[in-house]
């Protein structure tokens, strides 16, 4: 069985800064893999372990530099990757970079057929988690969202876990579908020593948009009815806080008290 | 400016099996009064769900007049090709200018779902909408976990925005509407080639802890709780104040309590009278979570600690300290000196 993981190159947000003029250091951002994205690899790599001849292919839109991601993917023991880009596909929002990356994946399905797309609940940047419904609309696949579990997979139908409103639902689903898991899930594994060492002389398919097949009119700004107009910090709430100060600790406890109490909190 | 926003149709999609989302609609409710000329005219309330019509009420008795109804079994659970391709359908007959989601991830999906399907945008986890000069409603939205604000826009005709809980008040009750109009919708569905179906269901295990969203007091533990024993002390000091419990997403990741706790962006939005930081340092992922908590009381040991600028009183002390003598003085104050502890 094949199965293609979809990826995303996100900035380690723990660690974004801002310049005087309240705007973004994009040089100094460390990327990453969205970390929601590694539980979804994560639940391909164990579809993996049971059927040893599954091929995993990692697929990722992004900048050139995004090819790292791929690699580690490699490293965790996926089999090729592919990393879409081209300065066309900037400026793209969620309907956009579906749409780019069904026809990615349609290219890759040409060569050899994909029982399985999978992918993350969403991207630790943007926030979204529109792309796995959006790309099922685009491939025309079934899909399920925000599963936790993958019960039992064949070559014609996969049985998942989902926990719906009020209930744990058991979905099966026709192949070839469209899947994103839940974070949380499972403990991603980290890379084998034989894993890292055969990373190190991968080198991904790289694709631009004359290679995918796309309408230009469906990508990028132009393909993008969504667009950001204005980027600012958040307003600071910024207050003047009164200290609780206390010769020792019971003292302070003392004080804290006090103002619960005033407060009309005890 | 309101000419411009004259005549225009808005919707609020309620979709009655995503969690929480009685709740939501009435914060949707508020959300679309805003952004819509007030007539009545202009508001309107998609229902879709099992029982959808017994919710009619809800929205009759918060001014809504006019409801669509989407129901039957077959929204029993949530597959998002049913109810993406229902609400394509009756879209397309009536033509809505702007359509509100709530965006809890399990409608969110539905409304990623049914954007595509119709070729339109559509703007994720609003906090704040606004009407431009040009009649078309722009959203703030957080990215980078919180610590940049985007202004977005659709070209879309059709614009599609989905709103994040705990940023727009409930929609009061008010005098229901008189003449409030029911409108049944009966999708066709013969089209759908049904490639999911439901094998099998289990009851959701009941969530350990409760809801924090609507708690008066919270009190909430960060990285500077390390231990079990620590964070017990948490516990018990919340149980004095009779508060809700409330962590930074590090301790939900370390499970020292559920992920249900967790406050922030990728969290709840929550809106207490009083919050408590016990060894919170304050990162912005966290405090978008309670920007609209009205005291808010910190204690550190680290004196220049970023929680300090949004707190109202704040208290310079090691938690391990701290705890225990607030316990004791709480526990002197409830005359309950020496007693058993709450467990
Ligand atoms: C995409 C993304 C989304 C995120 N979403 C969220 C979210 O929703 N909610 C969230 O909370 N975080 C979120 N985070 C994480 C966030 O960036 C911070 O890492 C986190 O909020 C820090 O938690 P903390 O304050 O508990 O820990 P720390 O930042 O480690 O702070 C611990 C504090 O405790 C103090 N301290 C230590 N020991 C003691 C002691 N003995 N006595 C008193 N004080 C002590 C320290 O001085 C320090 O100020 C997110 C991160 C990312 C990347």
């Amino acid at each position: 069985m094949n199965i293609i993981v979809c990826i995303k190159q996100t900035p380690l947000t723990d660690k974004v800064e801002f310049d005087s003029n309240g705007n973004l250091e994009r040089d100094n951002i460390e990327s990453g893999i969205n970390p929601f994205d590694e539980y979804a690899l994560e639940e391909a790599l164990k579809i993996k372990d049971n059927n040893p001849e599954t091929v995993i292919s990692a697929l990722t839109m992004g900048p050139p530099n995004a090819g790292e991601i791929l690699r580690y993917a490699i490293s965790k023991g996926c089999n090729d990757g592919y990393l879409l880009s081209d300065i066309l596909l900037k400026g793209s929002d969620t309907l956009a970079t579906s749409y780019a990356l069904a026809k990615a994946i349609e290219k890759i399905n040409s060569i050899t057929k994909s029982s399985l797309i999978i992918c993350g609940m969403g991207s630790n940047d943007s926030d979204t988690g529109h792309i796995a419904s959006q790309l099922a609309v685009h491939l025309n696949f079934p899909n399920i969202s925000l599963s936790s579990k993958v019960l039992s997979l064949n070559e014609n139908s996969i049985i998942l876990e989902k926990k719906g409103g009020q209930n744990i639902e058991k979905l099966e689903m026709e192949l070839p579908a469209v899947i994103s898991f839940e974070k949380n899930i499972n403990c991603p594994r980290l890379a084998s020593i034989k894993g890292r060492l055969k990373s190190g002389a991968f080198k991904p398919v790289i694709w631009t948009i004359y290679d995918i097949d796309c309408e230009q009119k469906k990508i990028g700004i132009e393909g993008s009815p969504t667009f950001v107009s204005e980027c600012f910090s958040p307003a600071k709430k910024s207050k003047t806080s009164s200290i609780i100060a206390g010769a020792n600790i019971e003292e302070k406890a003392e004080n804290t008290a006090k103002i619960l109490k005033e407060l009309n909190f005890i | 400016m309101t000419n411009l926003r004259k005549n225009k149709k808005t919707w609020i999609i309620n979709i009655c099996a995503a969690p929480d989302s009685e709740l939501s609609a009435y914060e949707l409710i508020t959300a679309g009064r805003e952004i819509s000329d007030g007539s009545n005219e202009s508001l309107s309330c998609v229902i879709i769900g099992h029982e959808a019509s017994a919710r009619a009420d809800y929205f009759f008795k918060r001014g809504i007049k006019k409801i669509y109804i989407i129901q039957g079994e077959i929204y029993k659970n949530l597959i998002e090709e049913i109810y993406s391709d229902s609400l394509a359908q009756l879209i397309l007959k009536e033509k809505p200018d702007k359509i509100l989601f709530s965006a809890a991830k399990e409608s969110k999906t539905i409304a990623a779902r049914l954007a595509a399907k119709l070729n339109i945008g559509l703007i994720s986890d609003a906090i704040k909408l606004k009407s431009e000069a040009s009649g078309k409603t722009s959203a703030i939205k957080p990215t980078f976990g919180g610590d940049l604000m985007a202004k977005i826009e659709s070209r879309s005709n059709i614009e599609m925005i989905t709103i994040r809980a705990g940023f727009y008040s409930k929609a009061q009750l008010l005098n229901p509407a008189k003449n409030g109009e029911l409108i049944n919708f009966k999708p066709d569905l013969s089209q759908l080639n049904a490639k999911i179906k439901l094998v099998g269901l289990s009851p959701k295990p009941k969530e350990d802890d409760e809801d924090i969203s609507d708690a008066e007091i919270v009190v909430a533990a960060g990285r500077g709780i390390k231990t079990k024993e620590e964070f017990e002390m948490v516990r018990q000091f919340s149980d004095l104040l009779g508060a809700s419990l409330g962590i930074t997403r590090p301790l939900a990741d370390l499970g020292f309590a559920s992920e249900n706790c967790q406050i922030g962006i990728t969290g709840k939005t929550i809106k207490p009278k009083l919050y408590i930081a016990l060894g919170i340092s304050g990162k912005t992922h966290h405090t978008q979570g309670i920007l609209n908590a009205k005291t808010i009381v910190s204690v550190n040991k680290d004196a220049n600690a970023p929680i300090k600028d949004i707190s109202d009183y704040f208290i310079e002390a090691d938690i391990k300290e701290f705890l225990p003598a607030m316990i004791k003085k709480l526990r002197e104050i409830k005359g309950m000196e020496g007693t058993a502890r709450k467990s």
